[in-house]
Formats: C-alpha cells, sequence, structure tokens
C-alpha cells in the first residue's frame, strides 16, 4: 500500500499517467500502423480496381489512358510532396549540423515554412534583365522540371510498382537527365550575364566530365545482372542474395560521386558556387523562377537516392522485413537515408575547384572506371560459368572491395598525395624576432 | 581562335565572399584572372577628418568603427599613443586587463577570419557557425563589462572603462578550460579536410621578401615565415612578461596564414591565463583631466592587432583636439599583394586569397 | 483518309512537335532559338521511334542527338558570337529554297513509289520479339561486328585528331597570354 502511495501521489501521478499513455499511443500506432500497412501493403491492387471500373464502362484504349494518367499524377505528387518536406528536412538538418534551431515558426515544427516560402516566392515581381533574350530566359524554369519528373517513371517502388517498366530503364533515366544540360545552358546564356554565362559553361563542362564515368558505373551494373530494367536489377540482388554496392563498391562510389557533380551537390556544386559565381545560372531569375531551380535542384538529390537504392542497395528488400512493413515504404527510406548522406556532405565540405574536379574526373575516375569495369566484366565471364553464383560471388565481392581500397593507394602513390599531409604542413614556432636573418631560427612545433 | 577576348567582370560591391562593400574589377579570359582593379572607398566615414574636432577621448568611439571585428585592439592601439602622447601611466591592473582583453579580442578575430575564409572555400557556413559559438561566448563577456559586444569603447586613456563584474572571471575560466579542445575540433574538421587543404595549398603564395616589401604585417606576414611579431619585437603592455611563441607559416601560402591564426588562438589562450594568474589589485583607471590637453608634439605608436601591425599617428597642436590623426590599416596595406597575387590565377583561387588575407572593409576606408 | 485511332493521332502529335520546330530553325533568326527547337525537333523524332515500337533507338536519339550533340551545336553557336542573336537572311536564299522545293519533290516520289505500310509500326507485328536491345545487341557484337569495330576505330581516329588540333592551338595560347602581360 505504501508502494502505491509513493507512486500515485501528487505530481507523480500526472507523471505516469504521461509516461503510460504516451506508451500506449505508441502501442496503438504500431498496431494500427501494422493494419494499415497491411491493407495498402500492395497498392497495385488500386491502380487494378480503376482499371477495371474504367474498363466496364469504356473501351480498353480509354482505360489505360485513364489509369495512366492517374499513375502519372501519383508520380507528380510524390515529386510534389517530394520537394515540400524536402526543403523543410534540409534546412532543419542542416541547422542541427549548424548549431542552429532552423525554421520552426510557421505550423508545428516549422512544417509550413515550405509552403510560407512558396507563397512568398510567388509574390514576388518576376524581373528579366533589359537586355536578355526574353523568351529564352522564360522557357528553362518551366523546361527544367520536364526531366526531373521524367527521371522518376522507372523507378521501382516496390514489386508491381513501377510506372514505366522499360526495358530501357537505365538508359532512359541516362537520357532524359541529359536533357537538363541544354536547358541549364540556355538559362545561363539568355541571362546575358557573366556570372550566369560561368555558371552555365561550367555545368556544362562538368556534365560532359562526369557522363562518362557515370556510364561506366551503370555498364558495369548492366553487364552483371543483364538487364537494362529496373526491377529486374533489383530482383537480381535478391535472388543472389547480394547488394550490388557491395558487389563493386567502386561503382557506387563513381555513380554516387559523379551523380553530386551532375546535380549540383557540395563538395560539387560549382556550378552555382556562392562565393565565386554568387549563384551561377540563376542568377538572374527572381521570385519563383528562382525557387523552381531551387526545387528542382533538391527533387534531383532525392531522386538521386531513390537510383541508388534500387541500383545499389537492392531497391524494396530489406533482410526479409519487406514481408511485414509495404516494400514502398522500405524503398523510401533507403532514398530518404541517401538524402541525409547528401545533406551530412552539404553540411561538413568545401567546395573543389573547377580545373580540380575535371582533373579527378579524367586522371582518376575515369581510367579506374575502365580497370573496374574490366575486372568486374572478367568475373562476370566467371561467374556465367556455373549455375548457381553461390559463394562464390561474395569471394569477388571481397576482392573487388580489396581492389577498391588498392587502387586508391595506388592512384594515392600516383599523383603523390602524401606530399600535402597535415602533419607535413604545420605552422612552426619563431625562435627569435626579426626579418629574414631569423627565419633561419625557426623551429618546428613539438 | 579567339583567345584573346577578355571580359569584365564586377565582384562587389555586393557579393557574398569581397567581406563588405569592396569592389572588384577584373578583367577575366574564360576561367582566369588576367587583370585586376581593386576599388574602395564605399564604407569612407571620413574618421581621421572627423577626430579633428573631438577631443582626445571623444575620439575613442571612431576606433571601435574602423576595424568593427577588433574594437578593443583598435581602443588599445589609440589609447596607448595618446598616453604615451600626454605622459599618462595607466595602473597595472588596467594595463593586464588591457592585455586580456585584448588577447580575447584577437581569438574572436581570429575566428572570424578563419570562418569566413572556410566559407570562401565552399563549405556551406558549418565551420563558419561553429567558430562563432566561441566569438558569441566571447562577446558575452564583452557585454557582461561594457555594455557593448562589437563596438565596445572599453580602453579610456589611462586606463579602462570599467572593472569587469564579478561572475565575469569564473566564465572566463571556463571559457578558457573548453577553448584548447574547441581549437582542435576545428583543426581535425578542417586542417586535415583533404579538400580544404586542396583548396587552400599553394594558392596565394607570398614569399618573405614580397612581404617584407610589400609592408605586410599579422598573419599574413607570418603565414609566409618571417617571425616578426610586435608584441615580442617592441613589447607594449608588458607583453615581455608573458610566455608565449609566435607560430610561423611554411610557404606563405593561404594554408599557412590559416594555420597561424589558429595556432594563435592557442597562445592567446596562453597570455590570458598568465595574465589572470597575475592581476594585481588596485585601480583600473587614472584620473585625467576631462579636456585632455597633451604637449605640442607627434607620436606614432604601433601594436600588434588581429590583422598586423596597427599603428596610430596623432599630432597635438597642445589644443584639446588633434591637430591630425592618421590610422595605419592593416587591411589596407595587406590587400596592396592581391593583384600580384590574383592576376593569373583562378576566380575560386582569388576569393579564396582575398579570405586568407582577412580584410574589414572598415578599416580600410576607415 | 485516316482511321483517328490512339496510334494515328500520337503519330500525328510526333509528326507535329518534328516538322514544325524544324520548320522554325530555318526561320527563326536568332542561333540560339533554333537551337532550342532543334532539340525539340529530336524530341519529337525519339517520340515517332517510340511509335514504331523501336525503344533503343527512342532513347538512343534522346541522348544522343538531344543530350549530346546539341551540346556540340552549343560550342560551335558559341565561338560565333556576332551572329548568334541577330542572323540576318541568307544571301543565297533562293537557292536554298530551289533546293527545298527539289528535295519535297524527292520526299514525295519516295512516299507514293514505295507501299507505307512497309515502313510504319503495321510491319512490326510481322516481328516475332519484343525486346529491340537483345535483337540489337546480338546483331551487333554477331552478324555486323566488323563495322561495329570500323565505327569505333573511325571514332579513336576522330578523337586523337580532335586532340591533335586544340594542342597546336594551345601553344598559340600561351603565345598569346604572354603577349598581353
Amino acid at each position: 500500500m505504501s508502494f502505491f502511495n509513493q507512486v500515485f501521489k501528487g505530481p507523480q501521478l500526472a507523471y505516469y499517467f504521461k509516461k503510460i499513455s504516451i506508451a500506449v499511443f505508441i502501442f496503438i500506432v504500431i498496431v494500427a500502423g501494422y493494419f494499415f500497412s497491411q491493407l495498402f501493403f500492395d497498392l497495385s491492387k488500386f491502380s487494378q480496381f480503376i482499371f477495371d471500373f474504367v474498363l466496364q464502362r469504356s473501351n480498353y484504349n480509354f482505360a489505360y489512358f485513364t489509369s495512366s494518367i492517374i499513375g502519372a499524377l501519383g508520380i507528380i505528387s510524390f515529386v510534389g510532396l517530394v520537394l515540400l518536406v524536402g526543403s523543410w528536412v534540409e534546412r532543419r538538418v542542416i541547422a542541427k549540423f549548424q548549431i542552429r534551431v532552423g525554421p520552426n515558426r510557421v505550423g508545428p515544427f516549422g512544417l509550413l515554412q515550405p509552403i510560407a516560402d512558396a507563397i512568398k516566392l510567388m509574390q514576388k515581381e518576376v524581373l528579366v534583365p533589359a537586355i536578355a533574350d526574353k523568351t529564352l530566359f522564360l522557357i528553362p524554369p518551366v523546361a527544367i522540371f520536364l526531366p526531373a519528373i521524367l527521371a522518376w517513371g522507372p523507378i521501382p517502388w516496390a514489386p508491381n510498382m513501377s510506372y514505366l517498366n522499360i526495358n530501357v530503364g537505365i538508359l532512359y533515366v541516362f537520357a532524359v537527365s541529359s536533357l537538363t544540360v541544354p536547358i541549364i545552358f540556355f538559362a545561363g546564356w539568355s541571362s546575358m550575364n557573366h556570372y550566369a554565362l560561368l555558371g552555365s559553361m561550367r555545368t556544362v563542362a562538368m556534365m560532359v566530365s562526369y557522363e562518362i564515368p557515370i556510364s561506366l558505373s551503370l555498364l558495369s551494373v548492366a553487364i552483371i545482372t543483364g538487364t537494362l530494367n529496373f526491377s529486374e536489377i533489383v530482383l537480381w540482388q535478391s535472388t543472389n542474395s547480394i547488394w550490388l554496392g557491395l558487389f563493386m563498391p567502386f561503382s557506387l562510389f563513381t555513380f554516387f560521386f559523379a551523380s553530386t557533380a551532375e546535380i549540383n551537390r557540395t563538395p560539387n556544386d560549382i556550378a552555382e558556387a556562392e562565393s565565386e559565381i554568387v549563384a551561377g545560372y540563376h542568377i538572374e531569375y527572381s521570385g519563383m523562377k528562382a525557387g523552381l531551380f531551387m526545387a528542382v535542384e533538391l527533387g534531383n538529390a532525392v531522386l538521386l537516392g531513390a537510383l541508388v537504392t534500387s541500383l545499389f542497395l537492392n531497391g524494396w528488400f530489406l533482410f526479409g522485413i519487406e514481408k511485414f512493413v509495404p516494400p514502398y515504404i522500405i524503398f523510401i527510406g533507403k532514398t530518404v537515408a541517401i538524402y541525409l548522406l547528401l545533406i551530412w556532405l552539404r553540411a561538413t565540405f568545401p567546395r573543389f575547384r573547377l580545373d580540380q574536379l575535371m582533373n579527378f574526373a579524367w586522371k582518376t575516375l575515369i581510367p579506374v572506371s575502365i580497370i573496374n569495369f574490366f575486372v568486374i566484366a572478367i568475373e562476370v565471364t566467371i561467374l556465367n560459368q556455373f549455375q548457381s553464383t553461390g559463394i562464390l560471388i561474395y569471394i569477388f565481392a571481397l576482392f573487388n572491395i580489396f581492389l577498391f581500397l588498392g587502387l586508391i593507394v595506388v592512384w594515392s602513390k600516383i599523383f603523390s598525395v602524401d606530399k600535402f599531409q597535415p602533419e607535413k604542413i604545420q605552422p612552426k614556432f619563431a625562435g627569435e624576432i626579426g626579418g629574414l636573418e631569423a627565419m633561419k631560427g625557426v623551429k618546428s612545433v613539438d | 581562335m579567339t583567345v584573346e577576348e577578355q571580359y569584365e567582370l564586377n565582384i562587389g560591391p555586393q557579393h557574398p565572399s569581397t567581406h563588405g562593400v569592396f569592389r572588384i574589377k577584373v578583367a577575366m579570359n574564360g576561367e582566369t584572372i588576367e587583370d585586376l582593379d581593386m576599388i574602395v572607398g564605399y564604407l569612407h566615414r571620413s574618421m581621421e577628418k572627423l577626430s579633428e574636432e573631438r577631443t582626445f577621448t571623444q575620439n575613442i568611439p571612431f576606433t571601435d568603427r574602423a576595424d568593427y571585428l577588433a574594437a578593443m585592439s583598435n581602443n588599445l592601439g589609440y589609447c596607448l599613443a595618446i598616453e604615451k602622447l600626454a605622459n599618462v601611466i595607466p595602473p597595472q591592473r588596467a594595463t593586464v586587463l588591457r592585455v586580456i582583453f585584448a588577447e580575447l579580442q584577437r581569438i574572436a578575430s581570429h575566428a572570424m577570419a578563419n570562418g569566413t575564409l572556410v566559407s570562401d572555400a565552399g563549405a556551406w557556413q558549418t565551420p563558419l557557425l561553429y567558430m562563432f559559438r566561441e566569438r558569441e561566448k566571447i562577446l558575452d563577456l564583452f557585454e557582461m563589462t561594457c555594455g557593448a559586444r562589437l563596438t565596445t569603447n572599453y580602453m579610456r586613456i589611462g586606463g579602462v572603462a570599467f572593472e569587469p563584474p564579478d561572475e565575469f572571471y569564473p566564465l572566463l575560466n571556463e571559457l578558457l578550460g573548453e577553448l584548447p579542445d574547441k581549437v582542435d575540433e576545428y583543426m581535425d574538421l578542417l586542417s586535415t579536410n583533404e579538400i580544404f587543404i586542396a583548396r587552400t595549398k599553394e594558392v596565394g603564395i607570398i614569399s618573405p621578401e614580397d612581404a617584407i616589401n610589400a609592408s605586410l604585417s599579422g598573419p599574413a606576414l607570418r603565414g609566409s615565415g618571417v617571425p616578426w611579431d610586435l608584441r615580442k619585437a617592441e613589447p607594449y603592455c608588458d607583453y615581455e612578461n608573458y610566455s608565449f611563441d609566435v607560430p610561423v607559416g611554411n610557404t606563405g601560402d593561404s594554408y599557412d596564414r590559416f594555420m597561424v591564426r589558429m595556432f594563435e588562438v592557442k597562445e592567446s589562450i596562453k597570455i590570458i591565463k598568465q595574465a589572470l594568474n597575475e592581476l594585481p589589485s588596485g585601480m583600473h583607471k587614472t584620473q585625467i583631466p576631462l579636456a585632455l590637453r597633451p604637449e605640442p608634439g607627434q607620436v606614432y605608436y604601433r601594436t600588434e592587432g588581429p590583422r598586423g601591425e596597427l599603428g596610430y599617428f596623432v599630432i597635438s597642436d597642445g589644443g584639446p583636439a588633434p591637430y591630425r590623426m592618421h590610422i595605419r590599416a592593416p587591411s589596407l596595406i595587406n590587400l596592396s599583394l592581391l593583384k600580384q597575387l590574383a592576376v593569373g590565377s583562378s576566380l575560386p583561387d582569388a576569393v579564396v586569397t582575398l579570405g586568407s588575407i582577412d580584410i574589414v572593409v572598415g578599416e580600410i576606408d576607415r | 483518309m485516316i482511321e483517328l485511332t490512339a496510334y494515328n493521332f500520337s503519330f500525328i502529335m510526333m509528326t507535329l512537335i518534328t516538322i514544325l520546330p524544324a520548320l522554325g530553325i530555318a526561320f527563326v533568326n536568332s542561333l540560339m532559338r533554333s537551337l532550342l527547337l532543334l532539340i525539340l525537333s529530336f524530341i519529337g523524332v525519339a517520340g515517332l521511334f517510340v511509335l514504331l515500337s523501336a525503344d533503343f533507338i527512342a532513347i538512343a536519339q534522346l541522348l544522343i542527338y538531344a543530350g549530346s550533340i546539341s551540346i556540340l551545336l552549343l560550342f560551335a553557336v558559341m565561338l560565333t558570337p556576332e551572329i548568334s542573336i541577330n542572323n540576318e537572311n541568307s544571301k543565297y536564299f533562293l537557292l536554298a529554297s530551289l533546293g527545298a522545293i527539289l528535295f519535297l519533290y524527292l520526299m514525295i516520289l519516295l512516299i507514293t513509289i514505295f507501299d507505307l505500310n512497309q515502313l510504319t509500326g503495321n510491319a512490326l507485328n510481322k516481328l516475332d520479339f519484343d525486346n529491340t536491345i537483345e535483337q540489337i545487341g546480338t546483331l551487333l557484337l554477331g552478324k555486323y561486328i566488323i563495322a561495329f569495330e570500323l565505327a569505333s576505330v573511325l571514332l579513336l581516329f576522330a578523337l586523337i585528331g580532335a586532340i591533335s588540333i586544340v594542342r597546336s592551338s594551345e601553344s598559340d595560347f600561351d603565345v598569346k597570354i604572354k603577349d598581353s602581360k
């Protein structure tokens, strides 16, 4: 009885009540979430239902047209949601990195901040420079959305959830994203501003260089899986029970690094380097037009997460959890993890210089990618001799990891990176004070 | 091929990496800078002329606004110059307090300089805000002592304006306890970062001969390897009683200037600890006449500010106001080498070089 | 004349996307604008390939023509800054229009001579595969391997030639930099 009095007394009662109610709430959320996820486990049921519903009342062509429009709307609304939530996430997470609070005024936890931003941007005047080519100036902010949304098409969310389940999936994404280059160039050129032109020339130079390592790493993926279809690549990884990112870490690194260069993320954001060319190719855009460019950049970052997830991180599979949790939730979770990695990089690293990036692409990434590609081609030839890949694929994975590390060591020797070891370039302490004569008395720091 | 075609680019007066309203007119060929013209004067407030109309004491707030990131050091330089002119001897406690505040200001100023340098190199403000964390604590200490954070107006002719409050010392000791760890944290984060080394190493190299010929001073000179520090060479405020080292760089590039600042923060911590240990009791300022009238004459007094040799040249004609005052601003003289450093390099390198020289536009234009 | 099925409707749309910008390229004065129209026209051609169920060729069209050749042309236009904005009418206007009329006549001849059903999507119904990539890959590395390899050798020569041209002009560049100092 005394224990009871001790526990449930005065303010302590409220304290324990709060604890218990939080536990009960979490339990209810988990149980409800489980049943809810079972209901929405396979979203293809719904699209099938819509298709059948229209088919009963109309012909096949119209039903196909309607369901494809609805699917496209689903993807567009998902991208829109990503843009809204993503900008909030990016600002909040970077604020945490930078010991700040971040947006916390509009709505709970500042969640409505992106909407407030959008309203404010839309109210602003769209300034067009007097000497700009007005037609060309106004097209790019809108046109740049096209590749950014089209590239989401073949992403495999779940077993039966892929809007464009085409055989040329990888090529399609690669081709569509290459359309951004002329659009960005037109944006920079039509502004008639030297900063904008510098930014767009940097973009073009970088994209031309970095498309080669990207294509080499995608080629490695294609030869080992024997397909260009995203869903089949994901399924290959689960049937051989290995993540491609583990099997060929260098291809993953190349793809990730080169893609950050293509989508202008730190440490490769030289096309809009704030401290050098202010904003790069979109310096002259104001209001929502500038907002559109930024939104597309954010959307591309999340798209990179989705591509890395499906190509290298086994898509919707996660150690059997996909049997209980809807697969698309796992897929989105992995995508968000990659996106958070991008934010981490942005909050941490300084920026490369243009010539350093070019040197890295042409002198390091491309030769090493070719070596990596040949090694993987040989491994694929050996693997094809056997009925089941079995333990051999793990041996090759281990070999590839050591190859990756070995190539790093060899390349750092070639370019004598250790010349700049931090221990060798520390300052020294002066022995005596004076001019050039006294410089001889300088001794190293103990 | 039309490779000789140049175009003109205006960096500033509004540009993220000119550190204020400072304009550089650049003739570029592609990404290479071929010619460069520095245009200053956007922040000119006619400080030196205005000071001829005000008494010697009234001029102290002007020195706050000259180098607004190192107000304490500017106050100190001016007050020492006038004290030498008027033969005022400050009490011992005031001298030690001056050393404490000047070195705190040096830490705050170096934190700002290095943070903005890393921002110029492209880090998205994270190192800057980390450095601001410690600067903020120092500014809080300033605020509780003299009521202002940036434009402190704390030193007086013949002492300091106020005695620090009682809660000042525990907070200062706490700060001194954690600062070395924080400096090591920045070293881990930045000075061993491959990208940062690639961006700053061998960028904007100043040879020792060039540095001396251009009359550079401060970290810009010591980064080139020349061991010159006025606190050792011509000690003022009894700096000869403190034991500290003078860090110098190896090659004179932007990285060395950055690292010299980092090491100077460590040395400043040492100096403040020694000063706190031997803080004498007594008055914090001597009584001087309200309208100080020094004997006719002139004085040039130089101190080691955070950016280099901060000199005050004052002429008195026996009246209550200086006949002429001139500030030898280290930023302006350090900046004079920018053209030589930037021509032939690329735009990003020029930005990093400018950041590593560490200018304050208020001091350049005055 | 033409039955308006979904297929034919898409075909007409894609043809319009191809032809209208192509006309614009000829009549617009600004080279940059005509470049934008050219990219649009390339996209229309890619759409036509999709209608022919040639998915690989469609993607290659997008990737190589709309994405890469256009960049090459961008650089070409950038090297001619004087004429890129206000491009005056050519003095060969008459000659060019004569050539255009002759070409149109040739096309009409070709269309009337050949059986169009051999060339449109109807021909695909007779084929017994649905994955063009595998077929293209097998043919390129099997039957047409010599042509494929010869093409790659040709590209290699082009690459080396381009590098040698750039290197010879690089020395000019150095001299001019020194002169300007």
